[in-house]
């Protein structure tokens, strides 16, 4: 076999031989496509997500708009349990300073007394 | 009087199912003799470029659809790689169990599972240039076989799927520099091997 290749003939056999594959093997790989394709499509965002960047609100796409709103979320979670523990507090400040009264006031109940 | 206008980013289109289908249609022939060039599986090449089709769609699913390119290719040869490296643990263990269990000889072996069906039915009959040309195919993917898989991998990349350096650097997740010395080194050993059997790469 005498002949003279280059990388473009080369190139150009290796899409001859990839053109060549067989049927079964074809088709296996048609039938990953198309799970592939599923999955993209049961894993997009939810339609008011959708909507949202449909209508340029927001940019669900974006690696830094992502960030941001995860950042967000947190945020707001963290408020939420801060709020939370403010409002525990001070109901709790407040039975307490209820009972000083009473005290104060010999107004204090008597089941106060059975413990 | 400078006035900076604000700044909108223009909005990446994303890329729907069927452009995906698409592309993975477009590149599932070359992937999956990429993965055979690399593991001489078939079942496992298959394997191979079906775990790059959904991670690409599960993870970047939602890309534009010009970044599919250097995401599939990066993601196939990452799973390639994977696959390399699980085979290694996979020997390790069977070499160190089988050290330890007595030697049954041959019975094990069936030829079933190692037989290449080299005929293909699904292809019409050609005539004697294409016959040649078969041969010439193969010719050549033995000796990419021959080729250590960096070199290989940096070849296939810069030579059949046309990435310039850079991309393959990313692709394969190397400098450009060594990208080069891949590629060097790749098409000096194809040239001694083609050379062997009377072909002369330019």
């Amino acid at each position: 076999m005498n002949r003279k290749l280059n990388t473009r003939e080369i190139k150009q056999l290796l899409d001859r031989s990839a053109a060549q594959i067989d049927k079964n093997t074809l088709e296996k790989l048609a039938s990953a496509r198309r799970t592939a394709v599923q999955y993209q499509q049961t894993t997009q965002q939810a339609p008011v997500l959708a909507w949202l960047t449909q209508h340029g609100l927001i940019h669900s796409h974006s690696t830094h708009n992502r960030k941001v709103w995860n950042f967000g979320i947190a945020a707001l979670l963290a408020l939420v349990l801060l709020g939370g523990g403010l409002y525990w507090q001070h109901a709790y400040e407040h039975d307490h300073s209820d009972i000083d009264i009473a005290i104060l006031t010999d107004d204090l109940p008597v089941d106060m007394y059975v413990d | 009087m400078l006035v900076f206008a604000p700044f909108t980013p223009e909005p990446l289109k994303l890329s729907t199912p069927q452009q995906l289908s698409e592309f993975l249609a477009q590149v599932e022939r070359r992937a999956y003799k990429q993965a055979q060039f690399a593991v001489r599986d078939e079942h496992v090449a298959l394997d191979i470029v079906q775990d790059a089709m959904l991670k690409l769609a599960e993870r970047y699913g939602d890309h534009p659809v010009e970044e599919y390119p250097m995401l599939f290719q990066r993601i196939l040869q990452n799973t390639i790689r994977d696959h390399y490296r699980r085979q290694k643990v996979r020997s390790f263990w069977t070499t160190l169990m089988s050290s330890l269990t007595p030697q049954h000889g041959d019975e094990d072996f069936d030829p079933l599972d190692t037989l290449q069906d080299e005929d293909n039915d699904s292809q019409p009959a050609r005539p004697e240039e294409a016959m040649a040309q078969s041969q010439l195919v193969a010719v050549i993917e033995e000796a990419l076989n021959t080729l250590p898989a960096r070199q290989r991998e940096a070849f296939l990349l810069r030579y059949w799927e046309e990435l310039d350096t850079a991309e393959t650097a990313v692709a394969m997740g190397c400098s450009e520099g060594s990208v080069k010395t891949h590629c060097s080194r790749a098409t000096h050993a194809l040239s001694a091997i083609l050379r062997e059997k009377g072909i002369d790469l330019s």
